[in-house]
């Protein structure tokens, strides 16, 4: 079976959040901006507490910011 | 990109890489310009480099560890995505040094294998040689699977 690929929203709702650095983002989500850069370069796929965490810096549910593509 | 960009683990990767290959280079040089396995039980001054060489390696290492340390009031230097690199980079220096291992054995075998004996120098060669490989074989790994996963953004 296939793994599919996560696809994020990272970059959109960072612009669309005041225009919020990377290094801001994983400040408040708790890692590294090398980590967000990969998120955004659909290079990495966080573990479901990261997801959650970032997510939650957002004010937003997991599925608006993650989109599993199977 | 600059090393104050670079992550901690792909900052201390790179160091690792360079620290080792020097210490690696130093050690080739002596074992081989001072005549290679002949002699080198009773050559105690090429023993001694070997020595140095090493040292040099794991000083140079755990400097480069201490200096890329995480600091207080800093952000996040290391994350799960970089203990997930380094997990995978150790897998991958396992296989590297197990099948150099094998590889430098069986040379030594085939060479050897007719004369029923081999030079002990070579005994020693493998050992410190052996250190040295696992040490470059992380730091280019770790620099692979990080580049892999597009950190760089």
């Amino acid at each position: 079976m296939g793994e599919g690929s996560i696809r994020s929203h990272i970059r959109r709702l960072r612009f669309e959040n005041g225009e919020m650095t990377q290094q801001e983002l994983a400040a408040r989500a708790g890692c590294t901006r090398q980590t967000i850069g990969a998120l955004e370069q659909g290079g990495y796929v966080p573990s479901l507490a990261l997801a959650f965490r970032i997510a939650r810096v957002f004010g937003l549910g997991i599925e608006d910011v993650f989109e599993y593509e199977g | 990109m600059s090393l104050g960009e670079m992550s901690q683990t792909r900052r201390r990767a790179w160091l690792a890489t360079i620290i080792w290959s020097v210490a690696g280079l130093g050690f080739a040089l002596t074992f081989f310009m001072g005549g290679g396995p002949g002699g080198l039980a009773e050559d105690s001054s090429r023993h001694l480099a070997g020595a140095v060489a090493l040292a040099f390696g794991f000083l140079g290492y755990w400097l480069s560890l201490w200096l890329t340390r995480q600091r207080k009031g800093e952000p996040p230097v290391a994350d799960e995505r970089d203990l997930q690199i380094v997990a995978r980079a150790n897998q991958a220096t396992l296989v590297i040094v197990l099948v150099g291992i094998f590889a430098f054995a069986i040379t030594l075998w085939t060479v050897y294998e007719s004369a029923g004996t081999l030079p002990v120098g070579w005994m020693w060669f493998l050992a410190y040689g052996a250190v040295i490989l696992a040490s470059v074989a992380s730091g280019v790994a770790t620099l692979i699977l990080d580049g892999r996963t597009g950190g760089h953004g």
